[in-house]
């Protein structure tokens, strides 16, 4: 009897909380996920593809290594923003792989760079101070790079965005987009001292007007809703930023003017059924064969859309709906939403201003740029030729989506559980 | 054929499969954002230095100042619209004047560029006082001050009291009327109006050797020595014997009236 009240009386440890999804099952949804989205394309040919058996096998190894370690050796606590920056990349991986394979190994190297860049800018993140004292050099990086871009870049599909190094090339508009992000964010000290935003208006400027030399119109467009919101949250100034949109339709609208050929990239918008075999070709090709998918899609290889030009970048969400179900095109879009709502509500309780701003920037980053590329081929807004980030085929592309998150993430306190537990500690 | 039949619901099979997977994955992602917990802890406080009053400041950047905007508005009419901003950095609380017009002291000085503050430092914006307070610092004190009163209560119970060095305790006499103490000096001691008595009693009704208190033993006895008016003990004559004394008897030779108190407190000579 004594025993037994001895034992009620022991202190019982809290119980956490039960989860009915924890890291370790929703890894094992995202790599069946994969698993079985990748066995149509390993047998889809007669000979089995040993390049692209390896690629598929080390992606998921690359996966599973990450989480292990972000788990038990780095102690992170939230690793959702993973799940989902993975699962998207992998299905870009497997479509990049069913059209080209033999673009798979480089799109498989670029997922590993954007890990890499992600870990890194994780580790930058971590202090405001290194923060701080980066930001100046950062902003003279990215501006230097554009002027790089524009003297010695090619015109590729229009646009004159790439500098070829030796067998591949880079994109330099997109790194200037991390690099625009992270000037842009700044300490609450920092915001309330100067109050102005000259300085970052003619940092921003200066990216936006290279990029409109360079005539890469929707990643300008990108920059420049990225800069509206960067410029709100640092200022809350409406008056300012109302002006500032105001002069840049304008100047919209001036080019536009002057310049007819910029209109002219414009003119099937509305109208692609009109010109369904020249200017809205991709578009009507989109629209007829993602119907065509239903709600579960044709299986993987099995489309149309993936022969039409550019299939694997600036239409892969087309290609998705197809082979892959509008339900899983909905499914992306929804963890762009998803990564937007996490991005805010980390925001309000992020340990500066530096990291609200670049992770609510990045959220809106992504989701303009998602929506210039979804809405684009779709008719509701101009094709503008933006990439669908982690998705579409392009290092660059892949590269910058993971620093994206890498910004949002860090904004997260549970993403250093030592800074934390110091932070308990004192 | 079997096998391409197979194969063919494999394929079947997966179409579904994934759009479920799909929406598992962004389903347990929306359900972890929502189960998450958001806290906000309150991370240190400004006290007002006239009214005692407590600001807590909630957040990792608190901007102080008279606009509405900011996270703690001061009224002081000397204090700027956006006057200063203090924040949790990795080495602790800082405060950084943020192009104030009548500027930040830190007890007294005033800053120009941002400083580290510490628990009970006094941080004036303008003529706007506060004394700022570190939460974890003063829960580490008030732990500090509780454990150092518990060891002090500790001490206290080995010795019986402390504080009683240079002190001896011996029993004694203790008139109480007059704020008087007989101390008993030796263990044979006679009571009695002589001069020669161990203890004199200059009382008209007291004998000149009237009684004896004597030790026997651990414990002290009182003897009549034939006095005239006699010797009680609590009222009650000691007529043949002895008569033991406890603490706090009250004895009465003739008419003068006396406590015993066993343990009189005397200095040690």
């Amino acid at each position: 009897m004594a025993e037994k009240n001895e034992k009620k009386q022991k202190p019982k440890k809290p119980k956490k909380p039960k989860h009915p999804f924890n890291w370790l099952s929703m890894l094992l949804f995202a790599t069946m996920f994969q698993l079985i989205s990748m066995m149509p394309v390993i047998f889809l040919s007669e000979e089995i593809n040993i390049e692209v058996v390896g690629v598929f096998g080390g992606f998921i190894l690359t996966e599973w290594l990450y989480f292990v370690c972000a788990r038990w050796f780095a102690k992170q606590r939230a690793t959702e923003l993973e799940i989902i920056a993975f699962t998207l990349s992998g299905i870009g991986l497997v479509t990049v792989a069913s059209v080209y394979p033999n673009y798979a190994l480089k799109q498989f190297i670029a997922i590993l760079i954007g890990l890499a860049a992600f870990i890194v800018l994780l580790a930058i993140m971590r202090n405001v101070e290194v923060i701080s004292a980066l930001r100046i050099p950062v902003a003279v990086a990215a501006v230097g790079l554009l002027c790089v871009n524009l003297v010695m870049a090619e015109t590729i599909n229009g646009a004159l965005n790439w500098i070829s190094l030796g067998s591949f090339s880079i994109q330099p508009s997109e790194l200037v987009k991390v690099a625009f992000i992270f000037v842009g964010a700044a300490t609450l000290e920092k915001l309330q001292s100067t109050h102005s935003l000259t300085r970052y208006l003619i940092f921003s400027l200066g990216c936006v007007g290279a990029l409109f030399l360079m005539r890469d119109f929707g990643t300008a467009l990108i920059f420049f809703a990225t800069f509206l919101v960067i410029a709100f949250m640092r200022s809350g100034d409406i008056k300012t930023i109302g002006l500032i949109s105001v002069a840049a339709v304008l100047g919209a609208g001036l080019i536009i003017y002057f310049k007819p050929y910029v209109a002219s990239r414009f003119e099937a918008y509305r109208h692609v059924w009109e010109y369904a075999n020249d200017g809205g070709f991709q578009q009507t090709r989109v629209l007829s064969y993602s119907a065509s998918g239903g709600f579960f899609g044709l299986g993987i290889g099995e489309g149309r859309l993936r022969h039409i030009f550019a299939s694997t970048t600036d239409l892969i969400f087309g290609v998705i709906c197809e082979e892959w179900g509008l339900v899983v095109g909905f499914c992306v879009i929804l963890c762009f939403a998803f990564v937007a709502v996490y991005a805010l509500r980390l925001a309000r309780h992020a340990r500066s201003t530096v990291y609200s701003i670049a992770a609510v920037a990045s959220a809106a980053l992504l989701l303009v740029q998602l929506s210039l590329n979804v809405f684009g081929i779709t008719d509701l807004l101009p094709l503008t030729g933006v990439t669908l980030p982690f998705i579409s085929r392009g290092g660059t592309s892949m590269i910058c989506s993971w620093a994206l998150f890498a910004f949002i993430k860090s904004a997260d306190i549970k993403t250093y559980p030592i800074l934390e537990k110091q932070m308990e500690d004192k | 054929m079997e096998l391409d039949a197979i194969y063919d619901f494999a394929v079947e099979a997966s179409r579904y499969l994934l759009a479920g997977l799909a929406l598992l994955i962004i389903g347990s992602c929306v359900f972890s954002l929502v189960t998450r917990r958001f806290g906000t802890r309150v991370g240190s406080y400004l006290v007002e230095a006239k009214t005692k009053k407590r600001i807590p400041l909630t957040r990792w950047e608190n901007s102080i100042g008279r606009s509405t905007t900011c996270d703690v508005i001061l009224t002081t009419a000397t204090v700027s619209r956006f006057h200063a901003v203090i924040s949790k950095r990795r080495t602790g609380w800082v405060v950084a004047d943020t192009n104030s017009r009548t500027g930040v002291f830190v007890n007294g000085e005033q800053i120009d560029k941002p400083v580290q503050l510490s628990h009970g430092d006094k941080v004036s914006f303008g003529t706007a006082m506060y004394e700022f307070f570190d939460v974890d610092v003063d829960d580490l004190e008030r732990e500090k001050e509780k454990e150092r009163r518990k060891q002090a209560r500790v001490a206290a119970r080995v010795p019986v009291r402390t504080g009683n060095e240079g002190v001896e305790f011996m029993p004694a006499l203790i008139d109480e009327a007059a704020e008087k103490a007989y101390v008993i000096g030796c263990e044979n001691c006679v009571v009695g109006r002589s001069p020669d008595c161990d203890i004199r009693l200059k009382y008209q009704t007291v004998s000149s050797e009237h009684a004896k208190v004597f030790k026997l033993g651990s414990g002290w006895f009182v003897e009549d020595l034939g006095s005239a008016n006699g010797t009680k003990v609590n009222a009650r004559f000691v007529t043949t014997g002895r008569r033991r004394l406890r603490d706090g008897d009250i004895l009465s030779f003739g008419g003068a009236i006396f406590v015993f108190n066993e343990h009189y407190k005397v200095r040690k000579k």
